[in-house]
């Protein structure tokens, strides 16, 4: 057993890491695709400002790619340093997407990044397209693999528990690649991605038109934006829907906990808009409800309940006492008797055994648990409502604003009336949504996702490696002190050059080279 | 073709082997021109000329290191689990050392500000340096043995120290790692450069490669007087990964038992005299393209002469070692080394002809007269 | 499933951004093909300079964003009946190619007002700047451009910058019109 503060820390530094990491990584997904639009585009008319668009967003581009991957090498190597347990027991499983998102998706990405930027006066205008939409698909296809990585740990399909080697073994790759925990994960991220580069390239383009700058170019760059970011805000939105509605048939536990569902309700349920969930006593208080809408929603019929934790917790707690029974058959395994009896029954149980482990928060030795271990152990298995409840509110409070100013964008952009200055400044002020819906997003997905690591097959507090506090502390300072120094010279970077807008390319046709002549 | 379970083992061994070459090939010359940054050029334009002599293609090379990465977790996921763990401090420092790169060579030109300018050149140095020498420290004290040990759930303890990292074996073997990749990283700068920064490369090659072949030579006979490991009891190669099943015992001079065995291995350090010798002599008649390969083949052999020494050892444990994480007992499950297997073998080639057009592509020198030109889109 | 949509979402999305800019793109086009043109020097006519002069005005008033307005008056036309006509077309049609080859593309904007008046609007040029082009056309014109002697080039600039959100200020076009009797006074005192 690893000290509680140790799988704490260990905890609030993984969370930091990963939201630091997805600051910069949504941006990269999608800004890549509208970087690939912008130069067909210029391939198509044969327009010099297309060519200088993409290259001005490329730059920043350019400058959040670089955290992107600095934040995104920590990810790689963090698992086995701080959750070597976990990589242990699942590394079998987990460790191949991780792979292949290198061999796929990296060197794809890395290799012609380098060649988007410095390869324009050595390529033709059709090669130069090609690399973009190759960069554009290389970050994407490392989304895909992480996601595949992530989706099993929320929906752990396609493997199985071997005893001899004590750890998790694939059965099916197929069933991995297409586990629909990770289908619906992959696209809704992505699409996220979309919508935080199509707000980016739309606050800002808004800005420069506000100023009265650069108005042809800010006015191109806002119309494609707006064009792609409202098919992306709609995709985001409906397949925020189906993740709900798969979280209804494999992780139920985690839909209950956003929705604060405690108990089962007839169907459709209601959805509860706002409220003060208390788990304690397992109410919400000062419930808004809307009636119907999560039943309809949730399970796309009239007539199937959602399980509320009253009868997850219920269940939950015959599941602690089956996982007890997996886990002494387990030691009867290792210790070498291994008949056909304990063979098939071990087999009958083992699918507990994750709940068996829970025990060994109280108890050691798991077999010896008392009854009112037992009960704590299956009020573990519950995630905390209150946060989910509030950040999954958030998130998709921020998702709808979206959508209306994407609408509102793209039909003033159709009939080319974007210099309306309302829609500017909501333009502009809509700037950092995306960014608490992506990280809000992520503590859904994640903290929902508690107290497992591998959802009912490891406890988080045993996944974690055996360091000492003070090499938690030191790591600790370390990320959070060069990563707050990097954000600040990024974000002192990333401003600059926004305020310098595409006269930093030094072509000598925009606004600062025009007004105060060639010096800047 | 179906493979059987020691086969794959076998394979996979060499196939991390390959990625952690490619990436020395590769990658390599990126941390030796950052190492060879602060002292090949003399001013700010000269400097600039060898940022932009790896800037384009350096992102492309560190995959290789992350792609090996994740192949270990893939295939050996023990190994992987144990390492990164037990060897906290040390990754730690390496990571904190690799943030540098990224920032460093996209911000470093994009203020005029001198002071900016130098402190960036001084982190993409430590950007170089720190990792180069880690890599080799490690694999000095992999050589040497680590302690840890497991639990009758698998759950692995790592009861060494950072500071025990830092013995003279290892850090001789980083050393190694340091000079070999100086020496190869001038090779490259010497291809890429005119003039004042290429007189100096060919000097740098020169110098390094000689302390690489001396400091080699000399791990060489160090290797002969202490300990290696050895499995004694019958190894099992198509059984399920158990490392805690088999008897390992220690003993002087152990690790040049495989080449006792198999003499035609003694190719391989040999292969890195002469490979090395080569790479002096093409660089100072100024066939530079050449050198590369010869430089490339000396990194080769180094790294497989270590890699052969353990064999079928991957760490070995100096506390218990009958936990140590051997070939044959760390690997994942069939089912994944064939998975990954396949899909290696569909990517590999592929990256390999993408990457050298991109390097194609990117060929010819990088001369001051570029980098005036191209003043506010070159790194 | 998903993955497949994915692909499919993603093309509708590029798609839909391209289609959107491209529309633009043709609107734009249509509208400069639309634009009245003075048929013998091809520049912009009166009518749409002044209402291209409201835009800046107001563009400039949003923002401080300084514009420059220069005149080019080729004098001695009305005076001087010795004169034939083609030789004043002539003169003025090579007048309006040579500015049309030295102005900024896109962002300067060019038109002939009466008989023997060029106006040109350049946004964003400060003063110094305005008046070291307008003398550099006008010694271009008197040295490059074929004329009949005893023709007289007149070059007048005015640079017009409003402070922002100027309550001082009367509607648009009154303030276009005081532009223009400005500019004309300049160049008959010049």
């Amino acid at each position: 057993m690893i000290a509680e503060n140790v799988v704490d820390l260990s905890r609030w530094q993984f969370a930091a890491t990963s939201l630091y990491h997805f600051l910069f990584v949504p941006l990269t997904l999608g800004l890549s695709f509208l970087l690939a639009i912008m130069e067909s585009t210029y391939v198509m008319t044969g327009k010099e400002i297309y060519k200088d668009m993409t290259q001005f967003w490329g730059k920043l581009f350019g400058i959040n790619f670089a955290l992107g991957v600095t934040t995104g090498l920590t990810m790689e190597f963090e698992f086995g340093m701080n959750w070597s347990y976990f990589s242990h027991y699942v590394g079998d499983v987990f460790g191949a997407p991780l792979a292949i998102e290198g061999l796929m998706a990296f060197f794809l990405e890395s290799t012609f990044v380098g060649l988007f930027f410095f390869g324009w006066d050595k390529l033709g205008k059709g090669q130069h397209l090609l690399i973009t939409w190759l960069v554009a698909l290389g970050s994407n296809l490392s989304a895909l693999w992480i996601l595949v990585a992530n989706g099993w740990m929320q929906n752990p399909v396609g493997a199985d528990f071997n005893y001899e080697t004590m750890r998790m073994e694939i059965t099916s790759f197929s069933s991995l690649l297409f586990n629909p925990a990770a289908q619906v994960k992959f696209v809704h991220t992505v699409a996220a991605g979309y919508t935080t580069a199509s707000a980016f390239v739309l606050a800002i383009s808004a800005y420069y038109m506000l100023k009265g700058r650069d108005a042809a170019f800010a006015q191109r760059s806002y119309t494609i934006a707006a064009g792609f970011g409202l098919a992306a805000i709609l995709s985001v939105i409906v397949l925020g829907d189906e993740s709900g509605y798969t979280d209804g048939e494999v992780q139920k536990v985690k839909l209950a906990a956003i929705e604060a569902e405690w108990h089962t309700e007839a169907a459709p349920a209601a959805f509860t808009a706002i409220g003060i969930p208390d788990q304690d006593a397992m109410e919400t208080r000062y419930a808004v409800k809307i009636p119907w809408v999560l039943g309809l929603i949730g399970t796309r019929s009239v007539d199937e309940p959602i399980t509320g934790l009253t009868e997850i917790l219920e269940k939950n707690r015959l599941r602690v006492r089956n996982g007890m029974k997996a886990y002494a058959l387990l030691h009867e395994l290792r210790q070498g008797k291994r008949d056909d009896v304990t063979l098939t029954e071990f087999d009958r149980y083992k699918t507990d055994l994750g709940y068996g482990l829970l025990l060994k928060r109280y108890t050691e030795a798991v077999v010896d648990a008392t009854d009112q271990q037992i009960e704590l152990a299956a009020q573990y298995s519950l995630p905390r409502v209150v946060p989910l409840f509030w950040t999954f509110r958030a998130m998709v409070a921020c998702g709808f604003i979206m959508l209306a100013v994407f609408v509102f964008a793209v039909i003033a952009s159709s009939i080319r009336r974007c210099r309306q200055t309302w829609l500017l400044k909501l333009s502009l002020y809509t700037l950092p949504l995306p960014w608490i819906a992506c990280e809000t997003g992520w503590f859904v997905a994640e903290f929902g996702r508690q107290p497992w690591t591998i959802a009912e097959i490891l406890p988080t507090f045993l996944s974690a490696s055996s360091l000492t506090e003070l090499d938690l502390y030191l790591s600790l300072a370390g990320y959070l002190g060069l990563y707050t120094v990097f954000l600040i010279i990024e974000m002192f970077l990333m401003l600059k050059f926004i305020k310098l807008g595409p006269s930093s390319l030094h072509k000598g046709r925009y606004h600062f080279e025009i007004a105060k002549g060639a010096a800047l | 073709m179906i493979f059987d379970y020691e086969t794959l083992r076998l394979i996979w061994w060499a196939l991390l082997g390959a990625l952690l070459i490619g990436f020395a090939i590769t990658g390599g010359f990126d941390l030796g021109v950052a190492i060879l940054l602060p002292f090949l050029g003399k001013n700010d334009t000269e400097r600039r000329v060898i940022i932009n002599s790896i800037g384009a293609t350096w992102e492309g090379n560190q995959v290789w290191f992350v792609t090996a990465g994740g192949a270990l977790f893939a295939a050996w996921p023990m190994a992987y689990s144990v390492a990164f763990s037990g060897f906290y401090f040390a990754l730690l420092l390496t990571l904190f050392a690799l943030f540098m790169r990224p920032i460093g060579f996209d911000y470093r030109s994009k203020l005029p500000s001198q002071r900016w300018r130098s402190n960036w050149e001084i982190a993409l140095f430590v950007g170089g340096f720190i990792p180069a020498l880690i890599f080799g420290v490690a694999f000095g004290n992999l050589l040497e043995g680590v302690p840890f040990h497991f639990d009758d759930e698998m759950r692995s303890f790592y009861t060494g120290s950072f500071w025990a990292l830092l013995n003279p074996f290892a850090l001789l073997a980083g050393l190694i790692s340091v000079s070999m990749l100086i020496m190869h990283g001038a090779v490259f700068l010497q291809i890429k450069t005119v003039d004042a920064i290429n007189q100096r490369c060919k000097q740098m090659v020169t110098v390094f490669a000689l302390i690489t072949m001396a400091l080699f030579a000399l791990a060489g006979i160090w290797i002969a007087n202490i300990n290696g490991y050895q499995i004694t009891s019958e190894i099992l190669p198509n059984a399920p990964s158990n490392p805690l099943t088999k008897i390992v015992t220690k003993g002087l001079g152990l690790w040049l038992a495989n080449y006792a065995h198999y003499p035609v291995l003694w190719a391989i350090p040999g292969l890195a005299f002469i490979a090395g010798s080569a790479t002096i002599i093409l660089s100072k008649i100024k066939r530079p393209g050449l050198a590369f390969i010869s430089s490339s083949l000396t990194l080769t052999s180094v790294i497989l002469t270590a890699g052969v020494s353990m064999f079928p050892f991957l760490m070995p444990s100096s506390s218990v070692m009958n936990s140590s994480l051997t070939v044959w007992d760390a690997s994942s499950s069939l089912t994944t080394l064939k998975i990954m297997f396949w899909v290696t073998m569909v990517f590999l080639p592929i990256i390999i002809i993408y990457t050298s057009w991109v390097f194609r592509v990117l060929r010819g020198k990088i001369t001051q007269e570029h980098i005036h030109n191209n003043d506010h889109s070159a790194y | 499933m998903w993955y497949f949509t994915w692909i499919l979402g993603l093309l509708l999305a590029c798609s839909l951004g391209i289609i959107n800019v491209l529309r633009l793109e043709a609107q734009e086009a249509w509208d400069k093909e639309h634009i009245s043109l003075d048929p013998l020097t091809q520049l912009m006519t009166k009518d749409s300079m002044i209402r291209r002069l409201k835009e800046k005005v107001d563009n400039s008033r949003l923002n401080g964003f300084p514009f420059s307005i220069l005149t080019i008056n080729l004098t001695g036309f009305s005076e001087q009946n010795d004169f034939l006509d083609y030789e004043v077309d002539t003169t003025l049609r090579n007048v309006a190619d040579y500015l049309k080859e030295e102005v900024r593309a896109g962002v300067d904007i060019v038109a002939r007002m009466d008989k023997q008046t060029i106006l040109i609007a350049m946004p964003g040029l400060p003063v110094k700047t305005a008046e070291q082009t307008a003398s550099r056309f006008k010694q271009d014109i008197f040295n490059k451009v074929k004329a009949p002697k005893n023709l007289a080039v007149e070059v007048a600039v005015l640079v017009a910058q409003y402070p922002i959100n100027d309550s001082a200020f009367t509607t648009v076009s009154k303030e276009v019109e005081n532009l223009l009797q400005m500019v004309c006074n300049k160049t008959h005192t010049v």
